[in-house]
């Protein structure tokens, strides 16, 4: 690794005079999961690394009587292992848990994951199902934008060079239920082949607000709009959710993780297997 | 023999365990000299091409380059069975990552530097990546200089083709048996390249003192075979050089030759007294390190109307990679063990090792029996089917048993060992018959393989080891048989205090050899070691004992013979003399000494192992012995995602005497995930567009990790016991990973009906399976 | 350069560092603690797992330079004062010991295991583990090492 300038603000005041400063060459870092890797690869040369993890504030998951708050230093055992995640959004508390192993989920970040934008992100596809909405700090002020709006295609997303993320929120909602399931090669420390988050959000069958995210299957991981319309509109039976599932918005590749064809089977029948049990709950 | 051991057969703890444990333990990237340069290999981007021209002159210029070297510097050749590979790549280059120069400088990041100024043109050849098509007669040939390398007499190169090694058996007479035969069944099936993914990558240091002595610490498997290649190599004595063999991070057969020694060595050689240290990232070690040869097998089996096979006819066409100089000796191995562990009278066998451009292919723990019997064990079980008999009845019915003869007409004996014991144990322990139950949607079932395996090494392959007692009636234990985390030291030890009789913590085994200073080894390969240094080690303790006996006959003033040493105390009838009053002579009351300071010194060779005729393959001893073995897998198949989920695997090997049942467990059980992990998750991608391997790490090579392992294990031995081997012992150490992947295969086979011919049995192939019987869920 | 301060195996320690040097370089080269491997240098293995502020982490996947104001325990930690932990007795009882290089990762990420769970059960075992890959002893003597050396559930 050439030679860096590591700089380590510990108030956002103090991180946003370095943000107004910071060039293209300049990387943040929180567990540094993804970062260090790209770093050993060369994919990323980086002259100064500014390091948020010592801010107070961005290390802490905070609820409120509407939403839930996780900083952009919270790692993900730390979301994994919370009480009210698991509760209340249980696809993000699984879809953390899936990731990596207990090292990385020890020092590895939901934010991180999310601002890496990889299509095969473990905790997109709950995010995405609960419409977080994304908080973004920069040397003026914050701004809040929809999770639908962040990712913008593999790897990318829309911060600009001197803005970061600095929590992720997550709206509290009512009469939820949750999913994550993930396929692998392996049955530990493992990408995705494929990815999926169900969430249904009533209690009605007939006609259920159900919400589908499934990931590693496009270069960016979208909700499953016209099969949630079909089941809304539908209901919730063995043949809708058969019949939904042709509708999912995926348009997988061939790679080492598994064909095209391996991938769209199992994506539908990840999705089958939630819709089907949040059904019969 | 019902004669009660102290030492051997007793649950012993590891005696390198507290070193590994602390992390004392050093291993070869843990020595940290002062003025260290650091190596980096300029390395192939092209599968086949000539090289044009070698640019190195920027390189050289770095500031912090030392030495900056390519073949033209050192134009010599490596090999062990078969001489035909460059230390640099010199006209042509045969594979992506294959050595063309490299660089030592004052840091690991100028090295790096360095690589990026090192200018190589190339003109590009057409590659190949199929073995079949390395065959055919007009195939472009990769190595033109074939009929002009040096192989050993075993081997037998084609001259003028790509096949370094072609291996026949011709036993009975096939054709005429296949006319009568009840039935006949013939199969494909194939065996990609995997990667050993010892935890330690590959690493060396080399240092050449100013008065020209070179010093070589090296993570290997092998320190005299590696001085003796290195000698070899740079045209030198084999007193110019010491091998120091530090604790090694597992091998596999990966750290078996030479491998990155000679590069280390000729940079040390440009930068006199300083030691340059190379160390493989995962990434180098993945693709240019030496892997397991894939293979292409045809079996074709003739069966009477009792199910007992008649005639068969075997063909192993292995892809041995760009360079074969320990890999036609895979294709020989495959050769005399080539219908497994059956008792087949009329047998056409061919072996063919062919070049492609794909990595090197060399030894791995099992030298060709686990590619081989993923096909004869898959192929044992349709035979069965299409017959209607019970996979364990079959296989009963077939396998080799006292009287049988071996496809090179070895006749087996009483003493060989107990197959039928292994499978009857194994089909127990797994609960054969019975049905298992599966969860929702899933299908679960038991599968069963053999195995078979002998050392796979020259009939001269020799080793000597030392016993040196000491003052407090100790000893000190000297062999070179490595440490590769088989627990060799600690039955080395067991050997010697049960020899010696005294008792383990008395014995300082000295199990990291120094090539100046051990005693010969010729290689820790094959499953050998326990065998045949454990021999050695068990002829020194004998003569150390021997000459304790006649000293203390002296004082006894009786014959050498009646006297017994129990317990660290030499016993003549009701006299006793503790042992350490004669280790180093024992002296009188007035003063007056009778012998000296004790040093035993004991060699073994295996005896009568014949070379095999080149024509038939005909031995009547091709090998120093046989390990049998069954392996039982119980498997469940998700119906809805082909995933495996293995529930239990029992296992039986008859491997002699068991000398440390804790260390012969840990080899089952380590076997069983590493033939686990080949069976369905690995294997090495080689994109035939450019030759690059498309999975050069951990991200995309995946190996078991705890939560795959089975849920169950067990492990049981038969101790059938070895004739020559130390106190009845024969090796394992290969032996438990062989029968898994076809287990697995065959038990997915009785869930589910889906037959996978081609390794690793993954969920994508299963679940394809599924679907065409339209059994998926 | 940077100059961090740190405690390593209980000792406080002030140490001038290179900003671009991972934890691990710093550990085996600077702090000459080589007990801690590199087996790939990715997050993949787990040979490089030490602890730090109390929880398993990778050293290759750090700077140096974010330990500062941080406790780091490596394995050398284990046996400090001349005795064996409870775990490495355990790990040399059960032969959970093969080749030994992913063993101080191992140990690390079990003890940091048992130092906030003293009573795991199999599976939680397999997940504090799950990122150690070892390739010599299949596991199963690593699991019973670690059961037997968690009872009582009073690790320290
Ligand atoms: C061995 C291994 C296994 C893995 N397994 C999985 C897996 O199973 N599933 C999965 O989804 N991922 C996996 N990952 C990837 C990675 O661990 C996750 O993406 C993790 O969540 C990243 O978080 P981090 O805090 O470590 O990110 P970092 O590496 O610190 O950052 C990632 C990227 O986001 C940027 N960034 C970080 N925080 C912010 C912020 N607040 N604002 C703006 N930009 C920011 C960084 O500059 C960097 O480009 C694995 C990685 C490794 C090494
Ligand atoms: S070296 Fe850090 S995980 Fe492999
Ligand atoms: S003991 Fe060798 S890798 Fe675990």
């Amino acid at each position: 690794m050439p030679t860096l300038n590591y700089l380590c603000p510990t108030t956002s005041s103090e991180l946003k005079k370095i943000l107004k400063k910071k060039k293209t060459d300049s990387f943040i870092l929180a567990g540094g999961t993804d970062l260090l890797v790209k770093i050993r690869h060369n994919v990323v040369k980086p002259k100064e690394i500014i390091d948020i993890k010592k801010i107070k504030k961005f290390n802490e998951i905070k609820l409120t009587k509407t939403q839930l708050n996780i900083g952009c230093a919270a790692t993900l055992n730390e979301i994994a292992e919370n009480k009210t995640i698991k509760e209340k959004f249980p696809a993000i508390a699984d879809g953390s848990l899936s990731i990596g192993s207990t090292q990385i989920r020890n020092r590895g970040t939901l934010v991180g994951n999310l601002c890496n934008s990889s299509p095969v992100a473990d905790t997109v596809p709950g995010l995405l199902i609960y419409d977080a909405k994304i908080k973004i700090l920069s040397p003026t002020g914050t701004k809040t934008v929809s999770i639908h709006d962040f990712i913008t295609g593999v790897g990318k997303n829309i911060l600009k060079k001197n803005e970061i993320v600095e929590s992720v929120i997550l709206p509290l909602p009512k009469n939820t239920k949750s999913a994550f399931l993930k396929n692998a090669r392996r049955k530990a420390l493992d990408l995705s082949s494929v990815n999926v988050a169900v969430g249904l959000f009533n209690k009605s069958k007939k006609n259920p607000d159900i919400r589908i995210a499934v990931g590693a299957c496009a270069p960016i991981t979208k909700r499953a709009q016209k099969a949630e319309k079909f089941l809304k509109k539908n209901g919730l039976t063995d043949e809708t959710i058969k019949k939904a599932a042709k509708m999912l918005p995926i348009s997988p590749i061939s790679d080492l993780r598994g064909s095209k064809e391996f991938r769209n089977k199992i994506a539908h029948r990840l999705f089958i297997k939630l819709a089907t049990q949040l059904g019969e709950v | 023999m019902n004669k009660k051991f102290t030492s051997v057969g007793v649950k012993t703890k590891r005696v390198d365990a507290k070193a590994k444990v602390t992390g004392a333990a050093q291993y070869v990237d843990d020595i940290q000299f002062p003025g260290t340069l650091y190596a980096k290999v300029f390395r192939s981007t092209e599968p086949h091409a000539e090289i044009v021209s070698i640019d190195l002159e920027k390189a050289k210029k770095l500031p912090g380059v030392k030495a900056v070297i390519c073949g033209k510097d050192f134009p010599y050749h490596t090999g062990l069975y078969h001489v035909d590979q460059y230390m640099f790549a010199m006209e042509k280059v045969r594979y992506v990552g294959e050595p063309v120069a490299a660089v030592a400088a004052t840091s690991l990041e100028i090295a790096e530097k360095a690589l990026k100024l090192i200018k190589v043109k190339y003109k590009k050849l057409k590659a190949n990546y199929d073995p079949i098509k390395g065959m055919k007669k007009d195939a472009p040939l990769i190595h033109p200089d074939l009929h002009k390398y040096f192989s050993v007499p075993s081997i037998n190169p084609k001259p003028h083709s790509n096949i370094p090694n072609h291996f026949k058996i011709r036993k009975g007479d096939p054709a005429k048996a296949f006319k009568k035969a009840h039935k006949i069944i013939e199969n494909r099936f194939k065996v990609p390249q995997i990667q050993h993914v010892p935890l330690e990558t590959h690493g060396a240091i080399a240092k050449t003192d100013l008065s020209g002595k070179i010093t070589v610490w090296s993570s290997c498997q092998s320190p005299f075979t590696v001085r003796y290649l290195l000698a070899h190599c740079f045209k030198k004595q084999l007193k110019d050089f010491r091998i120091i063999a530090p604790f090694v991070g597992g091998g596999f057969g990966c750290k078996a030759g030479v491998n990155i020694e000679p590069i280390t060595v000729a940079l040390s050689m440009k930068c006199l007294g300083k030691p340059v240290k190379l160390i493989l990232t995962r990434e180098e070690e993945m693709y240019t390190i030496v892997v397991r040869q894939a293979c292409h097998i045809r079996i074709k089996s003739g069966v009477d109307k009792n199910g007992k096979i008649i005639a068969q006819e075997n063909e192993y066409i292995w892809d041995c990679g760009a360079y074969a100089g320990y890999g036609v000796n895979i294709v020989r191995a495959a050769g005399y063990s080539i219908c497994g562990a059956y008792n087949i009278p009329n047998i056409k066998g061919d072996s063919i090792g062919v070049y492609t451009n794909r990595p090197v292919g060399s030894a791995f723990r099992g030298f060709g029996m686990s590619e081989i019997h993923w096909a004869i064990e898959q192929q044992m079980d349709m035979i069965a089917i299409e017959m209607g008999i019970d996979a364990v009845e079959f296989r009963k019915l077939n396998t080799l048993k006292p009287g049988s003869t071996t496809a090179t007409c070895q006749v087996v004996t009483k003493h060989t060992g107990n197959m039928i014991a292994c499978i009857e144990e194994t089909a127990k322990n797994i609960g054969w018959g019975k049905k298992k139950k599966a969860g929702k949607n899933n299908y679960r079932a038991v599968g069963i393989a053999l195995a078979q395996k002998a050392p796979a090494m020259p009939n001269n392959a020799t080793s000597a080891a030392v016993v040196k007692l000491n003052e407090f009636g100790g000893a000190e234990v000297l062999f070179s048989g490595m440490e590769i985390g088989q627990g060799v030291m600690t039955a080395m030890g067991q050997i010697a205090a049960e020899t010696l009789g005294i008792s383990m913590d008395k014995v300082n085994v000295v199990g990291l050899p120094d090539t100046d200073y051990s005693p010969y080894e010729w290689q820790t390969v094959a499953s050998r070691i326990t065998f045949s240094c454990g021999n050695a080690v068990k002829n020194a303790a004998q003569d150390a004992i021997d000459q304790v006996k006649k000293i203390a006959a002296k004082v006894f003033e009786c014959k050498a013979k009646d006297i017994v040493v129990q317990d660290g105390i030499i016993k003549y009838g009701k006299k006793t003399l503790p042992l350490e009053q004669v280790c180093m002579g024992y002296q009188y009351e007035d003063g007056h000494t009778i012998g000296g300071a004790i040093i035993g010194r004991g060699h073994f060779t295996a005896k009568d192992c014949i070379n095999c005729d080149p024509k038939t393959g005909y031995s009547p001893k091709p090998v120093a012995n046989w390990t049998y073995g069954a392996q039982a897998v119980d498997v469940e198949v998700n119906g809805e995602t082909g995933e495996l989920t293995i529930h239990n695997v029992s296992c039986t090997y008859d491997i002699g005497k068991v000398i440390n049942p804790q260390g012969a467990d840990g080899q089952a059980y380590g076997g069983i995930v590493q033939g686990m992990g080949a069976g369905i998750m690995e294997a090495l991608v080689v994109d035939e567009k450019t030759g690059n391997v498309m999975n050069p790490s951990f991200v995309d090579y995946k190996v078991p990790t705890i939560k795959d392992m089975p849920l169950s294990m067990t492990s049981s031995f038969i101790e059938t016991q070895q004739l020559d081997g130390p106190y009845g012992a024969r090796g394992v150490g290969e032996h438990t990973m062989i029968p898994t992947p076809a287990a697995i295969a065959n038990a997915v086979y009785y869930a589910t009906g889906v037959r996978i011919q081609e390794l690793p049995v993954t969920a994508e192939k299963v679940l394809k399976g599924l679907e065409e019987l339209g059994k998926n869920k | 350069m940077k100059t961090i301060t740190f405690t390593i195996n209980g000792e406080k320690e002030t140490r001038d560092v290179s900003e671009s040097k991972t934890l691990l370089n710093f550990i085996r080269e600077d702090l000459h603690l080589t007990g801690t491997k590199e087996g790939c240098g990715e997050g993949e293995c787990g040979a490089c797992t030490i602890i730090l502020n109390g929880k398993a982490v990778h050293s290759c996947m750090m700077l140096a330079v974010e330990i500062d104001g941080c406790d780091v325990e490596t394995v050398e930690v284990m046996s400090k004062d001349g005795n064996l932990d409870i775990l490495q007795e355990k790990f040399i009882e059960h032969n959970a010991v093969q080749c030994g290089f992913c063993t101080p990762g191992m140990l690390m990420s079990a003890r940091a295991l048992l130092l906030s769970n003293p009573n795991p059960t199999v599976d939680e075992i397999k997940t504090a583990l799950e990122g150690n890959i070892c390739r010599c002893t299949g596991y199963k003597q690593i699991i019973e090492a670690v059961s037997d050396a968690a009872k009582g559930g009073k690790y320290e």
